[in-house]
């Protein structure tokens, strides 16, 4: 059971991730791979930070700030350079890699005897628990602040983008700009859960982030497909559904592990996944 | 209102395919005016109409937006005097908000886009009503996505959004030519009275001569990048659907 809870656990640190991909995914139409060193830079900053002794308070500003400017220079590069986004993000990753390197200076990073954000409850006995309140806390809020966010006239704005860019020039507002706001959004949140995850887990590696954004892509997709069995269509329900997507996506994977697929095989298990997510509508399609 | 001067515009400029789109073309319109643009493919109709939109930049020549100069302006710097309805009846709106939230986004054309939430109810009774004027019972369902309502009725709806903030300009790119005809007799009809109700300064680019004869205050022809017709309103009274017909053989 314990091992459940903790895929539980894992999928909500994985929620601003998720929340990240379904703003650069469903609003701008871009599967973004900076997410992979975004990740990867929340969980490097946070290592380096906690280890060194800051309190878990002051690197969460630090590491959304570090994502949102990973999220910048792909969005400059794609907007100012005309680079297509998908090379944009590879390049932004790629490079990333060497910055998290020199941030963490080795490529592992572990993090026994630090504070952690559990503290915040450290009136929780159980350990699972404690994890699973400030997972919950997480994930609530920053829910809560993306999709107040995108309710607001600038967020119809950011929603609009990627519908029509046509219509959204004509309404007063700088696409490109707006382009590299959302992804700056997108990648401070996919950095909160570099930060929850490494703490979780007790250390960072180097090598963490990598097809991290196939799960995200993944978890987004799966959640839209939940929604699609209902008629509920407003944004706070598709926040909603990323969330689960994240959680249920985990948990899946972690049956995988218990029926004793070999770790090794994880990532192809992942991809076969979200294969098997994305093709499901049009192999139903053909079946009618 | 809007005046041109000697602008010119190369597509393709120093290449094989060099396409001189607009060859010193200079025109006023002032406010008010209803003026319908006509002529061949690639007589520099739509070259003109983005050079006031701003989605485009003058090689040479000036474009003054009453009394600013805005040439190296752009699109989304102009909105504030500008608005926009596109050829493609789905440019126009986006589908995946509803249509009281585009309408929303439509009334903040000329402002900046603030963290403010949510729409007062007296917002929404005026959307409703200039959704009744429709008479498509869209009035009934705001809350609907855009994205689920037909290319006329979005058409229609990108008509209304356009002049849901302080409009002064209006700019039609062929804003019938992808509708089925009754769809485009109300597109063109509501465009019609839109602007002759608020004193609109409109500019139109069609390729349907029966509205080029019906609607406006003016008419020009263009052909290879030049003005080669400027009709005023007396002068285009005098002209029937046969003459326009005339000057395309």
């Amino acid at each position: 059971m314990n091992f459940y809870l903790s895929a539980i656990n894992l999928g909500f640190a994985y929620c601003g991730m998720g929340l990240g991909i379904y703003i650069t995914l469903r609003i701008f139409n871009i599967p973004d791979i900076t997410t992979d060193g975004s990740y990867t830079l929340g969980a490097a900053i946070s290592a380096t930070l906690l280890s060194s002794g800051h309190s878990p308070f002051l690197v969460l500003p630090v590491v959304m700030a570090g994502g949102a400017l990973a999220g910048t220079a792909t969005g400059l590069i794609h907007t100012r350079m005309k680079i297509d986004p998908l090379l944009s993000g590879i390049l932004v990753m790629t490079a990333l890699y060497s910055v998290n390197l020199s941030i963490m200076g080795r490529s592992d990073i572990p993090l026994i005897s630090t504070v952690h954000i559990t503290q915040v409850v450290r009136f929780i006995g159980n350990d699972d628990w404690r994890w699973m309140t400030v997972m919950v806390m997480f994930t609530v809020v920053l829910c809560l602040l993306t999709g107040w966010m995108l309710g607001t006239d600038y967020g119809l704005a950011m929603r609009a983008t990627g519908n029509s860019e046509q219509m959204v020039r004509a309404m007063g507002v700088n696409t490109a700009r707006m382009k590299v706001t959302g992804l700056a959004m997108a990648n401070a949140l996919t950095a909160v859960s570099g930060y929850l995850v490494c703490q979780y887990q007790g250390f960072t590696d180097i090598n963490m982030g990598i097809g991290i954004v196939i799960f995200g892509l993944g978890a987004v997709m799966m959640g839209e497909s939940l929604l699609g069995f209902t008629r509920l269509q407003s944004t706070g329900f598709h926040l909603v559904a990323v969330i689960l997507g994240c959680v249920i996506f985990r948990v899946i994977i972690a049956a995988a592990l218990t029926a004793g697929i070999n770790p090794n095989w994880l990532k192809l298990v992942t991809a076969v996944l979200v294969l098997g997510v994305v093709a499901l509508p049009g192999i139903k399609n053909k079946l009618r | 209102m809007v005046e041109l001067s000697q602008i010119e515009k190369y597509f393709h400029r120093g290449l094989p395919g060099e396409v001189k789109a607009l060859d010193g073309v200079s025109l006023r319109i002032p406010a008010r005016e209803f003026a319908v643009i006509i002529g061949f493919n690639g007589s520099g109709k739509t070259t003109l109409l983005n050079m006031i939109a701003g989605t485009l930049f003058p090689d040479s020549g000036k474009v003054l937006i009453r009394g600013h100069e805005v040439s190296r302006r752009k699109d989304y710097q102009r909105s504030k005097w500008i608005s926009r309805v596109f050829q493609d009846p789905m440019a126009g709106t986006a589908p995946d908000l509803t249509i009281m939230d585009n309408f929303r986004l439509a009334s903040l054309r000329t402002r900046s886009k603030s963290l403010r939430t949510g729409v007062e109810s007296r917002f929404r009774i005026k959307v409703r009503d200039q959704l009744a004027i429709l008479g498509m019972g869209l009035e009934n369902h705001p809350e609907t996505l855009v994205g689920k309502l037909s290319g006329g009725q979005r058409q229609a709806l990108t008509l209304l959004m356009a002049v849901m903030d302080e409009a002064s300009i209006l700019l039609l790119d062929e804003p019938t030519a992808a509708l089925d005809p009754r769809s485009s007799e109300l597109i063109i009809r509501l465009a019609g009275d839109l602007i002759g109700k608020l004193g609109l300064t409109a500019v139109m680019v069609t390729h349907d001569l029966r509205h080029a004869a019906a609607y406006g205050t003016r008419l020009i022809m263009m052909e290879q990048g030049k003005i080669s017709k400027d009709l005023d309103s007396g002068q285009k009274a005098d002209c029937n659907l046969a003459s326009l017909v005339q000057w395309f053989t």
